[in-house]
């Protein structure tokens, strides 16, 4: 079963959480959100991030739901107060709080089962599959290949630098004036690479315009393709019963 | 979009997810995590800086989190300005780019205020959620006290991200520098 | 046999500068030719005219005659010195960031299949195919951006001091892969600074000064003969010890780097670290330097403990300069940039300027004072950072791979700095090129696999006995 998910074109994924970020907010809460996260969370089990994803949707929804839960029913109460030890609150407030969170860790679940399941340049690839330009191609891949790099980097700089007797810690105008020996060699260095990533995309004669083929095919059965246009379908007839309600 | 200019990007978004590495180590109240996004609308335009603020929030939303996602439309207005301010001379001179960046910083707050209410209600868990939360407590209403914590927290970070490139523009190599039609600095 | 490659080029001008003149050449199949020239001379330039990279992404205007003999598109595959700049990122493995080229030619999937499989094990690197290209090591990526050059089919190879960044076990196996791809009918163009390389691989070698030929035939002939060359006069190094480094144990994650290793290094002496890549020796110096924690031992500079302060306030004591001047460079001039380290650790700006040309007047680098670091050449970056390590006058320097990629001038300046050096306290130079450690350095230490190779062997003549053979 976790295979055969993790096998689907990342496309096809990527349509059902859109569907499913959509319905989200759409359906009334709390059966629309909570339905939603229910079936988001059975499809990132069975891709096996269950587990992951599960503590992403809470890492969001929860600390959402303290913050609304503090400002509107004990802060700012909204609605009838009753006293606990002493401070006025709000229990009403801790519903539509509830809601808010709910809908977020539904999305963010939604969102983070086809992240997680599928690795980032996969989902490029199935982009570049159906037709994205070389250009867009090259700017998800690259930049998700340059984030190591640069934090690689980031970090070198701080040794090189504090090796200079550059000092880190200090009052906040020291802090502040610290910045420009750490920050400008990072930047400068990045700026001055783009040259030389230049020539190398050149001598491997890509053309930003252009079509690119590709050696490692993202299956993309005939029955998906239909799968996909419906679900794209039904989200856009959600979307405008969502308007016109 | 040159060969150059699009090399460029991929480095800048890696610019926006690194940096946080130097504001730990000098322990600032701020992200800098759009200072590649203005780098780049700075050397090529308002065009590069959208695709790169866009970019970046994609990849955060891969590598990160989903929710990045829903603030693209501020990478939009960030990538605009400050590739607006950078044809009008916006970062020739550190006070000129104090101000870039006090405008971009108001301009950026606003757009991610709609987006807050609309999908956190108001508040999200963090420094900006905290200032809401303290201005809700002296009666503001909610629409004001996030508009209001919105901005100060971007007006600072957008602020000192313009600075920080401002400085960086006039130390570019001037072989890099022509590349992207700023004139040699005077030294 | 016609020829692969005819060049008459009358100039090629950057702007209004021109950087190339007057190069008439002709390559034939299966030849491998090598350029050399010092810094500035117009090799990239000839190197990227040559691959038809030129007024692409490098705005350059080409005056004369560039004819490649086969019609095919690319005319050329191009590999440099950088092995992170080289690899794209669009593909997630070897392989796929291999098939990048032919994707991009819009080859069908079974032409792009046979092309990678043939270019990676024409480059050694067909074991590496399902590995991550972030993960590879300095030399491995070396081969993974030969195979991407090859997998284009380009009957000319150009390549732009490809092993500037590698060991010499790797650079001898890299040109090993050179003339078995030349002996298959690929035309090579090699620029290097490498002597020892062009003289084992080339069939013919042109060395460019001041952007024009100055000489074109057999290795042998043209490049100067391999001189031994001895250490100028200078005072014997003390008995007085100033590094002391006792019972160093250092770790990364579970894999112990630093075994119990004890070395020092005397006042008024420069020794040379050798070893092979992963033996320990960058890791000994950052350990120095406070940026790699060490779980026992002791280091005193001057007698005095180091080991608990924290880097910045090491940094009075030690001078680390790293190989990539790039991660430290940010001021204007070389002269603020090297004025920067006194000016961290206290002095006022007119001493640091004056120390800053003091320094630069040591090496021989005062001409080059209000010139933008940025826009120097990566090896002459080195040694402005190599000025600004010293600036703060520390009683130990310790300089990383300072000769990689260096033409003779640079060397020289780099002898020049470590000569001073000893006036002032001592050196500690990691290095793989035994040459430059013979005419500069007092004796060396040799660490290997990184465990208790802790033998302390500075005395003078190792050396010259000969039994450091790498």
């Amino acid at each position: 079963m976790i295979a055969r998910l993790r096998r689907i074109n990342p496309l096809t994924a990527l349509a059902t959480a859109v569907l499913l970020v959509c319905a989200t907010y759409v359906v009334p809460a709390p059966v629309g959100p909570a339905l939603m996260l229910v079936i988001a969370l059975a499809l990132s089990s069975a891709s096996g991030v269950g587990r992951r994803v599960a503590i992403l949707a809470i890492a969001v929804a929860l600390p959402t739901w303290l913050f609304l839960a503090v400002m509107n029913a004990v802060v700012a109460p909204e609605g009838d107060t009753v006293r606990l030890a002493g401070i006025a609150v709000a229990p009403a407030a801790l519903v539509p709080a509830a809601w808010i969170a709910l809908r977020l860790g539904a999305a963010v679940a939604a969102l983070g089962w086809v992240v997680m399941m599928t690795p980032p340049l996969r989902l490029v690839h199935a982009l570049a599959q159906r037709g994205l330009a070389a250009w867009s191609q090259y700017l998800l891949a690259a930049s998700l290949a340059a984030v190591p790099e640069a934090r690689r980097r980031a970090r070198e700089v701080l040794d090189a630098q504090r090796c200079r007797g550059l000092a880190v810690g200090g009052g906040p105008l020291g802090r502040l004036r610290a910045a420009i020996p750490l920050a400008g060699p990072l930047m400068v260095s990045l700026v001055t690479d783009a040259e030389r990533h230049a020539i190398a995309l050149d001598a491997r004669a890509f053309d930003p315009r252009g079509k690119r083929t590709s050696l490692v095919p993202v299956p993309d059965a005939r029955g998906e393709r239909i799968l996909r246009t419906a679900l794209w379908a039904i989200t856009i007839v959600l979307v405008a019963w969502g308007f016109v309600r | 979009m040159s060969t150059i200019a699009l090399a460029l990007i991929p480095r800048a978004v890696a610019l926006n997810l690194a940096i946080g590495a130097i504001v730990a180590a000098l322990k600032l109240p701020v992200y800098l995590d759009s200072i590649g996004t203005i780098l780049v609308a700075a050397l090529a335009g308002p065009v590069a800086g959208i695709v790169t603020g866009v970019t970046s929030n994609l990849v955060l939303g891969m590598l990160s989190s989903p929710i990045f996602i829903a603030f693209i439309p501020v990478t939009v207005v960030i990538g605009t300005l400050a590739g607006v301010a950078s044809r009008v001379g916006g970062f020739r001179s550190v006070p000129r780019a104090l101000t870039s960046g006090l405008v971009i910083g108001l301009l950026a707050g606003a757009t991610s205020v709609p987006i807050v209410l609309a999908l956190f209600g108001g508040v999200t868990a963090g420094g900006t959620g905290i200032i809401t939360i303290a201005l809700r407590a002296l009666d503001l209403p909610l629409e004001s006290a996030a508009f209001i914590a919105s901005m100060a927290v971007d007006v600072l970070d957008k602020m000192l991200s313009c600075a920080i490139v401002a400085a960086v523009l006039v130390r570019l190599p001037r072989r890099i520098g022509t590349r992207f039609g700023i004139p040699p600095a005077v030294a | 046999m016609s020829a692969v490659l005819h060049v008459d080029l009358k100039r090629v001008r950057y702007g209004d500068r021109v950087a190339l003149r007057d190069v008439i050449l002709e390559m034939t199949r299966g030849e491998i030719l090598g350029v050399t020239g010092p810094v500035g001379s117009g090799k990239t330039t000839l190197a990227l005219a040559c691959a038809g990279l030129l007024g692409r992404s490098v705005p350059a205007r080409i005056e004369g005659v560039m004819h490649h003999g086969s019609p095919t598109r690319p005319v050329a595959g191009y590999v440099f010195d950088d092995p992170q700049a080289q690899l794209t990122g669009l593909g997630g493995t070897v392989e796929e960031e291999v098939a990048v080229g032919p994707e991009n030619l819009t080859l069908p999937r079974d032409a792009i299949r046979a092309r990678v499989d043939r270019a990676l094990a024409a480059a050694d690197a067909t074991h590496l195919a399902h590995r991550v290209p972030d993960e590879l090591s300095g030399g491995e990526r070396q081969r993974v951006a030969l195979a991407c050059a090859l997998a284009l089919e380009a009957p000319l190879l150009v390549l732009d001091e490809p092993t500037a960044q590698l060991d010499p076990d790797a650079t001898r196996r890299f040109g090993e892969r050179l003339r078995a791809l030349a002996e298959a009918g690929t035309s090579v163009m090699l620029v290097s600074q490498d002597a020892e390389l062009l003289r084992t691989v080339t069939t013919r070698v042109l060395v460019l000064a001041g952007g024009a030929p100055a000489k074109l035939g057999r290795a042998s002939d043209v490049l100067p003969a391999h001189i031994e060359s001895r250490p100028v006069d200078r005072p014997p190094p003390t008995r007085e010890p100033l590094l002391q480094a006792e019972g160093i144990v250092a770790s990364y994650a579970d894999r112990t780097v630093l075994d119990d290793l004890t070395i020092d290094v005397p006042r008024g002496s420069a020794v040379a670290l050798l070893g092979e890549n992963g033996a320990g020796k960058t890791t000994l110096a950052r350990a120095i330097m406070g940026l790699v924690p060490i779980r026992r031992g002791e280091i005193t500079v001057n007698g005095r403990r180091i080991d608990q302060l924290p880097v910045h306030e090491r940094a009075r004591h030690v001078g680390l300069v790293f190989q990539d001047a790039s991660r430290q460079l940010f001021s204007r001039t070389v002269l603020e940039e090297v004025a920067f380290g006194p000016r961290a650790l206290g002095a006022s700006h007119r001493l640091a300027q004056a120390r800053a040309r003091e320094v630069l007047d040591a090496i021989g680098l005062t001409e080059l004072e209000r010139v933008h670091p940025g826009d120097l050449a990566p090896q002459r970056q080195r040694l402005v950072a190599i000025a600004a390590g010293m600036a703060s006058n520390p009683p130990v320097l310790i300089l990383d791979e300072p000769t990689a990629g260096q033409d003779p001038e640079g060397k020289r300046c780099i002898a020049a700095a470590i000569s001073t050096q000893r006036t002032r306290g001592c050196a500690l130079v990691i290095t793989h090129d035994l040459a430059f450690a013979r005419q500069a350095c007092d004796g060396a230490v040799l660490l290997s696999n990184g465990q208790a190779a802790s033998r302390v062997l500075h005395s003078a003549g190792v050396l010259h006995g000969g039994t450091l053979a790498m």
